[in-house]
């Protein structure tokens, strides 16, 4: 569904992205796995287009995606949910709920969606008229989610959605990840530090390095490779 | 003294502060969305009451017809700037200062254009309405001013429309919270810095349509009517076009109780450290959030 | 090949020298090669806007603090100057430096509350409304100065107005003003401006005092505008408070700096040289003088974001970034 060929990017004239090359298959979950300044939000960023990639191609269902501005991503199925939430905190929940479905022409499907959401996360309906900012943690990343599915996307792109929350509040939010991809056949790119969850709950994995990719696999076998365990599981 | 003088001065401060209140207004959208300080914006005032006064005399329009098409000239010019000049420096290193510069280059540019096809000579626009109104003989106003404070309060009342209820605003509103993300979602945001800067644009123009009248046209009318619109907009806290607003109905009424008690050489002087003594005690202006940008 | 990469670094302070030095001889010899008065005159100018564009970019390209009132300090040294050789007959070679000392008393004033501002656009806007109002102010007070009338027949430096030697003073003046700015940039207080600059926080987790710093930089740049002032007063020994205070010379300030390169020594002066120049140039243009001046500052600025001498220099950087990584791939 997604493939990345060889992608080199660049901030100004540093390189931080190697050759990096992977795949997505529709209904996978695949999960994006390195430390700090690996350069995984960079992977997101060169997909999204919002960091224009020196060479290399990026195929979306075999449409090439790599020279479209970020703004029509959405209209092609691709919602991002961004790390560290990136609400919008001067608006209410339902605003921002409401400024995620943005591409949708027909307000029927907005309140469907809307609909839809709020059952998903029935917090964020108890809370729909408070401002965004002043959520709870956890619940700003539901908020996050929320908005990003209200456009039913296919293909979901989530950068550490378990940055900076309580252990019991991610494994919720894992929980609803994999729900969602169940009942609507949504493919996921996940980028997680937390290597251990979001390994049980992916199909494959690619480790990153230095913006080098080093390692590939299914899930399973990427959680009981040593070299794994030893660097990201603590093992 | 007495009180129906202290009402025409509170009125006439209303008056000024109004047109504050526009100009603010639409350097504080700006600076909302594009994260820059518009210093030419000054000359969309200017080129608005210019192209009134031209659409008046030279093409001998019905007023009704004369305000569309200096509204519309403005923005179409402002859109052609921007596009020229703006976006080929968003968001690039160094964009805290290069639009500083830059607009400076074109309000030079825009003056000195206006002073070679128009002339150094100042120009008058007739009242657009010549009625005298004594309320309850309390006090007198002049049909100009009325229509000021109904066409700034209408035009005020659309924006807030545009920005809190159509999907335009909730566009601008993301834009300016995180531009960023808000192309993730699926918002065109070189179309909202473009759109922001031309509705900008336009309240500078209809400003100065609606002032020229009570003061003349000139060249370098722009300047000091800015310079008010750059404070109204610290004033009212950077970014919030309601802080703006407010801000610029208050300056204008401390503007003319200083020219009643100390002269009207002292005007600016007042409305400059009344900006400094605010920012003293509030370094965030008055209805700005601390700690943001 | 490191030692190549320290040859670079070594030839490019030694070419940084030389040229300069050239360029200061040059200063000193062109006196005898020009024999127009206007052309010593239009460089005095260069050296005037060279001098006070300088310590501007000392303040602003250098700490990031931009003041946006950097003409007013230049007008207090030139009417303090004027006024206390016009009234109380001081001669004008000390009452120069009273001028300076008046205007560094003016620049606290004015850094002190608007240091406090974090926010760029309040800085600048709050130093861009003192400078406005220290031009009302002298406009308004016309017992004083006459307002907009102007002070005229200020007393000369030189008996005789010898231009030659007006010349000279200024040469010596910019020299002085250059050396300090050059030796604050490289000091340790330079160095944690620059700190400061990059980051507030990381530089007030290293303790140092942010405003203390701040305030003593503003304070030597406005000493430097003050007495460039004095110096104007006596030169041209016409004031205005247009002229002398109005915001189009701080225009011309921030021109001069974007466009030779904020941030560097060279930049400034080479902005001021060139738009002196070019103004000066331009005057056969009459009308259209001021539309082309604004045409110059909007297309340098759009197709050299750094300024002429920044991307000068960052074209020599990235070839020797370049050389660098060829030499590390052949070792």
């Amino acid at each position: 569904m997604l493939e990345l060929r060889s992608i080199n990017s660049f901030y100004g004239d540093v390189q931080i992205l190697f050759d990096v090359s992977l795949e997505i298959k529709e209904g996978e979950i695949v999960t994006i796995l390195g430390s700090n300044g690996a350069g995984k939000t960079s992977v997101i960023k060169s997909i999204c287009n919002l960091l224009p990639i020196g060479s290399g191609e990026i195929y979306y269902e075999g449409q090439r995606i790599d020279k479209i501005p970020p703004y029509k991503l959405i209209n092609l199925g691709i919602s991002l949910v961004p790390e560290g939430r990136r609400l919008f905190p001067d608006m209410s929940v339902y605003d921002n709920l409401r400024l995620g479905g943005y591409p949708l022409k027909d307000k029927k499907t907005l309140s469907d969606n809307l609909e839809w959401v709020m059952e998903l996360f029935p917090r964020l309906k108890e809370r729909s008229k408070q401002l965004a900012g002043t959520l709870s943690g956890g619940e700003q990343q539901m908020c996050a989610i929320a908005r990003g599915l209200m456009i039913r996307p296919r293909m979901i792109i989530f950068d550490e959605p378990s940055l900076g929350l309580a252990p019991v509040i991610v494994d919720q939010i894992f929980e609803i990840l994999t729900q969602i991809v169940h009942e609507n056949h949504s493919t996921i790119l996940l980028v997680e530090q937390n290597a251990q969850t979001a390994l049980e709950i992916s199909d494959r994995g690619y480790v990153l390095e230095n913006g080098h990719i080093v390692l590939e696999g299914a899930s399973k076998e990427l959680l009981e490779s040593p070299e794994i365990q030893k660097a990201y599981l603590g093992l | 003294m007495n009180f129906s003088y202290w009402m025409e001065l509170i009125m006439s401060g209303v008056v000024t502060g109004a047109c504050y209140a526009l100009i603010g207004a639409g350097l504080s959208l700006i600076w909302g969305t594009l994260k820059m300080v518009n210093l030419a914006h000054g000359e969309f005032y200017m080129l608005g009451a210019y192209i009134l006064w031209v659409s008046l005399t030279v093409g001998n329009m019905p007023l009704l017809i004369a305000i569309p098409i200096a509204a519309v000239s403005v923005v179409v010019i402002a859109a052609l700037l921007h596009m020229a000049t703006i976006r080929p420096l968003l968001r690039k290193p160094g964009w805290d200062m290069s639009p500083w510069i830059l607009t400076l280059g074109i309000q030079i540019l825009l003056q000195n254009i206006a002073l070679q096809v128009w002339g150094e000579l100042y120009q008058n626009v007739p009242y657009f309405w010549n009625a005298i109104f004594k309320p309850g003989n309390l006090f007198t106003i002049s049909g100009q001013r009325i229509i000021i404070l109904f066409g700034t309060f209408a035009v005020i009342l659309l924006l807030m429309f545009i920005i809190k209820k159509t999907k335009l605003g909730r566009a601008i509103i993301a834009t300016s919270q995180d531009g960023e993300f808000a192309t993730m979602m699926g918002i065109n945001t070189k179309r909202v810095y473009l759109v922001t800067y031309g509705i900008s644009a336009m309240l500078a123009a209809i400003a100065g349509v609606l002032m020229c009248p009570v003061y003349s046209v000139n060249p370098w009318m722009g300047t000091t009517v800015q310079t008010k619109g750059l404070v109204v907009c610290i004033l009212g806290g950077l970014g919030s076009v309601e802080g703006a607003i407010i801000a610029g109905i208050v300056m204008g009424i401390v503007e003319s109780l200083t020219v009643s008690v100390v002269g009207s050489a002292w005007r600016d002087v007042a409305a400059y450290l009344l900006l400094i003594i605010i920012l003293y005690v509030r370094p965030e202006g008055l209805f700005g959030r601390k700690r943001e940008g | 090949m490191k030692i190549l990469m320290k040859d670079i670094l070594e030839r490019r302070s030694r070419i940084a020298g030389i040229s300069s030095l050239v360029f200061f001889l040059a200063l000193l010899i062109l006196p005898f090669l020009l024999t127009n008065a206007y052309y010593l005159h239009v460089l005095i100018l260069c050296m005037i806007y060279a001098c006070i564009t300088s310590a501007w970019n000392m303040i602003a390209g250098y700490a990031g603090v931009f003041s946006f009132g950097f003409q007013a300090l230049f007008g207090i040294g030139a009417y303090v100057s004027a006024l206390l050789s016009m009234r109380l007959g001081i001669s004008p070679w000390i009452s120069m430096w009273a001028g300076a000392v008046a205007a560094m008393a003016i620049g606290a004033v004015v850094a002190i509350p608007s240091l406090k501002l974090k926010l760029l656009p309040y800085i600048c806007i709050a130093t861009m409304c003192m400078g406005e109002i220290i031009r009302l102010a002298v406009a308004n007070f016309t017992t004083l100065t006459r307002g907009e009338m102007g002070l005229t027949n200020i007393p000369k430096l030189f008996a005789d107005g010898n231009r030659t030697a007006y010349y000279y003073l200024a040469v010596a003046m910019f020299v002085l003003i250059l050396a300090v700015v050059v030796k604050i940039v490289n000091s340790p207080m330079g160095m944690s401006m620059q700190a400061m600059k990059d980051s507030q926080e990381a530089s007030e987790s290293l303790g140092i005092n942010i405003s203390r710093t701040k305030i003593r930089i503003y304070m030597i740049g406005a000493f430097m505008a003050g007495l460039v002032g004095a110096f104007y007063a006596h030169y041209i020994c016409i004031l205005t408070p247009t002229s002398a205070l109005g915001s189009s010379l701080m225009t011309s300030y921030v021109a001069m700096s974007l466009i030779g390169g904020i941030g560097t020594i060279v930049g400034p002066v080479l902005g001021s040289f060139v738009i002196t120049i070019a103004l000066e140039v331009l005057r056969a243009l009459a009308d259209y003088r001021m539309i082309f001046y604004a045409l110059l500052i909007i297309v340098t600025i759009i197709f050299l974001r750094a300024g002429i001498w920044g991307s000068v220099k960052e074209i020599f950087i990235s070839r020797a970034e370049r050389f660098k990584n060829r030499s590390k791939e052949q070792g």
